[in-house]
């Protein structure tokens, strides 16, 4: 399992009046906003790859392939991301912001189903999978918070700024018919997880990279 | 029946070639199974598998796999940039984040056979290359010296851009150590390790992993030869100790200094002294007479015949002027002295012969029994004394505080005698009339003896202490008799001044009564000769001898009590002018020169 990060991720506080004296307040620097966001997006990708290892352990081998189902279906493969390096170094680093701000808004919706779905999950696990289920969720928001404020910071005037429609919507889950069996519901879940997996590694090499982009005066931190 | 035929024939060829089949071996290829897919750098990426069994037959493998989301099946594009067995994705065909789907078919003449699929994103099978050029130096920083070992991120991990990110670990050990010591660097490049053992030998390897990726394999051992320093531990080590020994040194020479003479009398034992064997100062405290009667070596409790009253006599050295100690009363003076003797309570003879109970004036000079401040009170309680301070005169002062009288002779010419006191165990019968505990007569053989020496004997007399300063002969009730022998035997007016007055007891009042030798001559030795009885003591100066055999003490003491009162003894000479068979000696003017009562003097004229 891997292990997760143990630091406390930081809140940003919501609140826009600054907490120092008048006029003698230094500005916090987009490195050190971006800083701390990597270790938030560290830590969303370390506690889901940690999630779905809970969920495999408990499969048997033959149930394992059936749950195979293409991650292409997830709802949030409509957004464009890049595939590889040369894609994403091309990207500027308001765009990737941007992007980086839309994923983590497409998955505010399914993580509350995923933490509701854990409650009840027919899981030997499905304690450590609730509480992890809420720890992305809460991280996730937070995240997405923070992303908002460097490109306040980066892009003041709003030129980059991308219409809620980009959104990747979620249809929603089995869980809400009727007499959906035990079987369609860790199907689901499973899925969800996987997709919210690769979704976090994405998240997390977008903002380290831009983490590095934006220390050019240190070379020696990336 | 052809029909049969056929099918029979049918089966026979089969047979036969299965036969011929399986006696060769051959059969289609077993299952291969991929063992990994490894990303370096996660831009490429590289697959292996292992081949099942080949069944004999030449066997040919091939990978295939499928992308997620489209069922288009594409072949391995490179075989051998990986290896035997391998399949090497380069950049082209490389995409993260996307699922690859892979399987490897083998294929031989008679069949094939797929492994299982592998599901692959290229974004979690990250393992990078080892960290290169690594270098360790030795440096100090404010005299603290370390090692600082320095590597450099596997050339083909692109962490500039950020595209990757990277964690380090390293590990140390002394060339000849069994475990690795492991330390996790983060981030850095650099890290320094301290406490470090002088003049070894040291290995170091170094390791990476991406964030959420494999750990690298241990980068090759680099050597390093740490040189001969100082260690602060040794410094301060070194320190310790030199001021441990500097502490320990003086510790000593304080406690040499202190118990200086303590030290040299047990490096240097003083010379041994002949003393007295069997004379215990401590049992002499005692107040059980038989046991200390015995331990002199007596011959056990005294015949309650005082005619067979066997008394061995301590020999003393004299002097023209020797005093007594002074009475009770001088507290100080008798504590001191009784503390030295004290100190001289132990029967060997180890002690040096200023300790010993010499009776030789000339080895102490300063003399640990000789108190000023007893000459002093000597003087104070003059009345108490039977003869004050003089010349020639002999004084006989009983005290006693725990049944111990110290004698202390008085230095007129410079000459200074002690000895012990003496118990006398008294009479049976005569003791019996006093508490047991305080009257003990005793006697101390002396071994050492100069030539002029007597015979002394007192007694102690625990009551008469606590009357204080008892007035000499005016009261008493008990009738206690002093024996003090004379010798006859020596003429009186020979040279040698062997006279001794044999006391047999004394009363409260210092009466000494001496009995004449006549009346012992059936017990006591031919050398012990003549015994004057003193019946009393007159006017501190006066020793009332008793003539008449068998007189009664008691009936002495009364007659002596209203002779001094009656003050009708005329005195002359010594000589009491008197019907009575009391015999008055006034011990001042008849003194021997060796400070005797010469008895035989007066006992003459008036037979």
């Amino acid at each position: 399992m891997t292990m997760l990060v143990t630091s406390m991720p930081p809140h940003w506080v919501t609140s826009p009046q600054p907490l120092c004296g008048a006029g003698s307040c230094q500005p916090i620097l987009v490195t050190d906003l971006l800083d701390r966001a990597a270790k938030v997006s560290h830590r969303l990708h370390a506690l889901s790859t940690a999630a779905s290892n809970d969920l495999n352990n408990h499969f048997a081998p033959a149930l394992k392939l059936v749950m195979m189902r293409p991650l292409s279906l997830c709802h949030t493969s409509s957004l464009n991301t890049p595939e590889d390096k040369e894609q994403v170094l091309q990207l500027s680093q308001e765009d990737l912001l941007t992007m980086v701000a839309l994923l983590l808004k497409s998955w505010g919706t399914p993580l509350l189903y995923l933490v509701k779905e854990a409650q009840e999950l027919p899981h030997p696990a499905n304690d450590a999978l609730l509480w992890k289920m809420a720890e992305l969720s809460q991280q996730t928001e937070n995240l997405a918070r923070g992303i908002d404020k460097i490109l306040n910071k980066l892009d003041p005037t709003g030129f980059h700024s991308f219409s809620n429609d980009l959104i990747s919507p979620w249809s929603g889950g089995p869980g809400l018919e009727m007499g959906s069996d035990k079987k369609s519901h860790l199907l689901n879940f499973h899925f969800l997880l996987s997709c919210f997996r690769r979704d976090s590694n994405k998240i997390d090499s977008f903002v380290k990279l831009l983490r590095c982009r934006a220390t050019k005066m240190h070379p020696e931190s990336c | 029946m052809k029909k049969v035929f056929s099918i029979k024939l049918f089966l026979c060829k089969l047979f036969i070639l299965l036969h011929i089949l399986m006696s060769s071996g051959q059969t289609p290829p077993g299952r291969p199974e991929i063992t990994d897919c490894r990303s370096p750098e996660k831009e490429t990426f590289t697959c292996w598998w292992v081949p099942g069994s080949t069944g004999g037959l030449t066997t040919k493998y091939s990978l295939h796999y499928k992308i997620d989301g489209s069922q288009e099946n594409y072949e391995c594009p490179d075989y051998k940039t990986g290896g035997q067995n391998s399949c090497y994705f380069n950049k082209s065909y490389t995409s993260v984040w996307n699922t690859y789907t892979i399987t490897v078919t083998a294929t031989n003449n008679l069949g094939s056979n797929i492994s299982e699929p592998l599901y692959v994103d290229v974004a979690y099978i990250v393992q990078p290359h080892q960290p290169e050029n690594i270098t360790a130096e030795f440096t100090t920083l404010d005299q603290k010296p370390y090692l600082m070992v320095k590597w450099n991120p596997p050339k083909k991990a692109d962490t500039k851009s950020g595209w990757i990110t990277l964690q380090y670990e390293l590990r140390i050990k002394p060339e000849k150590a069994l475990i690795w010591e492991n330390h996790f660097a983060g981030n850095q490049r650099q890290f320094n390790i301290y406490s470090l053992i002088p003049g070894e030998v040291y290995l170091v390897e170094v390791r990476c992993k991406p964030d959420h990726g494999y750990w690298s394999e241990w980068s090759p051992t680099t050597y390093v030869q740490i040189p001969h320093y100082m260690r602060v531990r040794d410094t301060s080590i070194w320190m310790m100790i030199g001021i441990l020994s500097a502490f320990i040194c003086l510790l000593l020479t304080w406690a040499v200094a202190v118990k200086c003479n303590r030290m040299k009398k047990y490096l240097l034992p003083p010379v041994p002294v002949p003393k007295i064997k069997g004379f215990d100062i401590q049992q002499l405290k005692n107040k059980n007479s038989e046991d200390l009667i015995l331990a002199l070596g007596g011959h056990g409790f005294f015949p309650t015949n005082s005619t067979e009253l066997l008394i061995e006599f301590l020999e003393v050295d004299d002097s023209n002027e020797w005093k007594i100690m002074p009475r009770m009363g001088d507290y100080n003076c008798q504590e001191e002295q009784r503390n030295a003797f004290k100190s001289l309570n132990d029967k060997d003879s180890g002690r040096g012969s200023c300790d010993s109970n010499t009776l030789l004036p000339e080895k102490c000079s300063e003399n640990k029994f000789h108190n000023h401040a007893c000459d002093n009170t000597v003087e104070d309680h003059s009345k108490q004394e039977i003869n004050p301070r003089a010349e020639g005169t002999q004084t006989l002062s009983l005290n006693n505080t725990e049944d111990v009288t110290l004698l202390d002779t008085g230095t007129i010419k410079g000459k200074t005698n002690t000895w012990p006191s003496v118990y006398l165990a008294g009479n049976k019968a005569q003791m019996s009339q006093f508490p047991s505990s305080d009257n003990k007569l005793l006697e101390t053989p002396v071994k050492n003896l100069n030539s002029e020496s007597y015979h002394i004997t007192h007694m102690v007399d625990q009551t008469e202490k606590q009357k204080g300063s008892g007035e000499p002969a005016s009261s008493g009730t008990a009738d206690q008799c002093y024996w003090v022998s004379t010798n006859e035997a020596t003429h009186l007016t020979s040279s040698k001044p062997m006279e001794y007055v044999e006391v047999e007891k004394v009363n409260q009042q210092n009466i000494l009564i001496v009995k004449p030798k006549s009346e012992l001559s059936s017990s006591i030795d031919s050398s012990r000769q003549e015994y004057t009885k003193v019946s009393a003591v007159v006017n501190d100066n006066v020793l009332v001898l008793m003539k008449e055999k068998g007189a009664h003490c008691n009936h002495d003491h009364q007659e002596l009590t209203n002779l001094s009162d009656s003050h009708s003894l005329h005195w002359q000479d010594g000589k009491l002018v008197n019907g009575s068979s009391v015999l008055a000696v006034q011990v001042s003017t008849n003194l021997a020169p060796s400070g005797y009562v010469d008895t035989s003097a007066f006992l003459q004229p008036m037979h």
